[in-house]
């Protein structure tokens, strides 16, 4: 086991390396990079801020809360990013519908450890990350939040456990591209956006059955509204978050048992999409 | 004419290339969003904020046509995708003018969803009590001149695309991001805070989606924005034509 954490730890430094080397070498393009994903960052959040703001607060929550309720969004997207979002690891229908898992076959690295790893770029991909986490540190002084170690620690779980939804949940949906690879080469974007997309916004308000629906099989409630309510003490912390825990484990087992499975069958029948002189099907 | 519309037929057949599932899938999107959108917009009214003079109605009916009208109101052709993968060369070979051929593929992408999305969620919206008629009939002016502005800035950003060599994702998120946040596509200008949307209003951006949905929801007076619309329109066009013109040499392609 000390080997693999030991093996883990130094593919997250040789990629690491290999992103601050793009940097080094072509500062222009990748800090146009940098500064277009802080870009969309901000402006995914905006509606949402700029309507709190104009009203003192929305859904429930006041201007500060709205402000840490984005700022939770904005660091959990991020570091969801920063982390999977190198080589198409978190879209894995990509990788998985072009055909190109048979790069990952070859490697002398087990499959999990290449997944855990090649999606980390801590320079280019780390703009909705630092975005977040300034966000964060601005609402919680201005709402005067204790932060003890506790509060830290339930912090980090909400963020693992938002990580586990979203890749079981990518993962679950890209197994498809192993049966249907042209159809289903972007589906683990399309389940990822659904996630982005509605994550940011406040779920107070709506009906009932689609609320049930939003917190449960469409998890969208425990991207940022349910966890920020909890480390805003507004609901019952031990209780609450056995809702995350129970999805996120379903999700993730779901996920690789279809993982595994598509595996199987791409093992068998192979993925031919592109043409001889490299162009895709 | 015929070359028209038949460039346009084919973008509708692409629309199901890659099958139900992913053309389903992007419009059930839609309908959350939309749904989590009218939802905020009512728990914002219920809690009695202060609108100025927005009202429920219009707030409601102005987030619904922008979702019902999303391609119209943010004009995507097909052209940074296509200089990405190398389709845009294959355009030189055709007897047809490149913008008519980008136009018409832009055009023909929207029957799908008008049949999929647009008249189905506003049948089940009128059901639902929210007011679809136009209050002002400047709307129908005002939507055309929208699209033409919207093609401009459309080939602005390709021209902007091909000087950054092709870097289709950096100018995706750019323009992205600059449409979330100055098109009046997501909030309406009213509702925005620090006098910000007196501004926004008549920008280049501001007209391409808040004019024709402020007249729709009878939120603004037609003279101003129609106005505003028409200045940019001359602005605009010449504008992209020319950078065009002088970019285009400098079209780089991957392929693949």
């Amino acid at each position: 086991m000390a080997d693999k954490i030991r093996r883990l730890l130094c593919l997250y430094k040789l990629y690491a390396r290999m992103d601050l080397q793009w940097f080094m070498q072509d500062k222009f393009t990748c800090a146009l990079c940098i500064a277009s994903d802080l870009l969309g960052s901000v402006a995914s959040i905006s509606g949402v801020f700029l309507l709190s703001q104009r009203f003192a607060g929305v859904a429930g929550l006041s201007a500060d809360e709205a402000l840490f309720f984005l700022g939770f969004f904005t660091l959990a997207d991020g570091l969801n990013a920063m982390l999977f979002a190198s080589n198409n690891v978190l879209h894995i229908s990509r990788r998985v519908g072009r055909g190109q898992v048979d790069h990952m076959l070859i490697q002398p690295v087990p499959l999990w450890m290449q997944l855990l790893a090649e999606g980390f770029m801590p320079v280019s991909g780390n703009s909705g990350f630092l975005c977040g986490l300034a966000l964060t540190i601005v609402s919680i002084t201005r709402l005067g939040l204790a932060v003890t170690p506790a509060w830290l620690l339930l912090l980090l779980a909400c963020l693992l456990l938002r990580m586990a939804v979203v890749t079981g949940w990518a993962y679950l949906a890209g197994a498809s591209a192993f049966y249907k690879p042209a159809a289903c080469e972007e589906i683990s974007s399309l389940a990822i956006d659904v996630f982005s997309g509605l994550g940011k916004y406040p779920l107070s308000g709506l009906p009932s059955w689609l609320a049930g629906l939003l917190f449960t099989a469409v998890p969208v409630g425990l991207m940022a509204w349910l966890p920020a309510h909890i480390l805003l003490g507004k609901m019952d912390a031990p209780v609450t978050l056995l809702l995350p825990v129970i999805i996120a484990a379903a999700l993730l087992s779901a996920a690789t048992y279809a993982f595994q499975k598509g595996l199987r069958h791409y093992v068998k029948f192979g993925c031919g999409r592109y043409r001889d002189l490299g162009h895709r099907n | 004419m015929q070359r028209t519309i038949a460039t346009a037929r084919m973008c509708v057949r692409e629309q199901g290339y890659f099958g139900l599932a992913e053309l389903v899938g992007g419009y059930l999107l839609r309908v959350l969003n939309l749904l989590a959108l009218l939802a905020i917009w009512r728990a914002l009214l219920a809690q009695g904020a202060d609108m100025e003079g927005l009202t429920r109605d219009q707030a409601l009916t102005y987030t619904l046509l922008s979702a019902v009208l999303h391609p119209m109101l943010n004009i995507a052709t097909p052209a940074s995708g296509w200089m990405h993968d190398g389709t845009m060369l294959g355009l030189y070979q055709r007897p047809a003018s490149i913008f008519g051929q980008l136009a018409a593929h832009t055009v023909g992408g929207w029957v799908t969803q008008l049949l999929l999305f647009s008249f189905p969620v506003t049948a089940i919206a009128a059901m639902a009590g929210i007011r679809v008629i136009p209050a002002s009939g400047w709307f129908l002016l005002s939507l055309p001149l929208a699209v033409s502005q919207g093609f401009a800035v459309d080939f602005l950003f390709t021209c902007a695309l091909i000087r950054l060599k092709s870097q289709e994702w950096t100018m995706h998120r750019i323009r992205a991001a600059l449409s979330a946040l100055l098109t009046g596509a997501v909030i309406p200008f009213r509702a925005l805070p620090w006098g910000l949307g007196d501004w926004l209003a008549l920008s280049p951006f501001g007209t391409l989606a808040g004019a024709p949905l402020a007249l729709y929801a009878g939120l603004d007076s037609a003279g101003r924005l129609l106005a505003a619309q028409v200045f940019w329109n001359i602005i605009l066009w010449p504008l992209a034509l020319v950078w065009f013109k002088r970019s285009r040499e400098r079209m780089v392609s991957y392929g693949g």
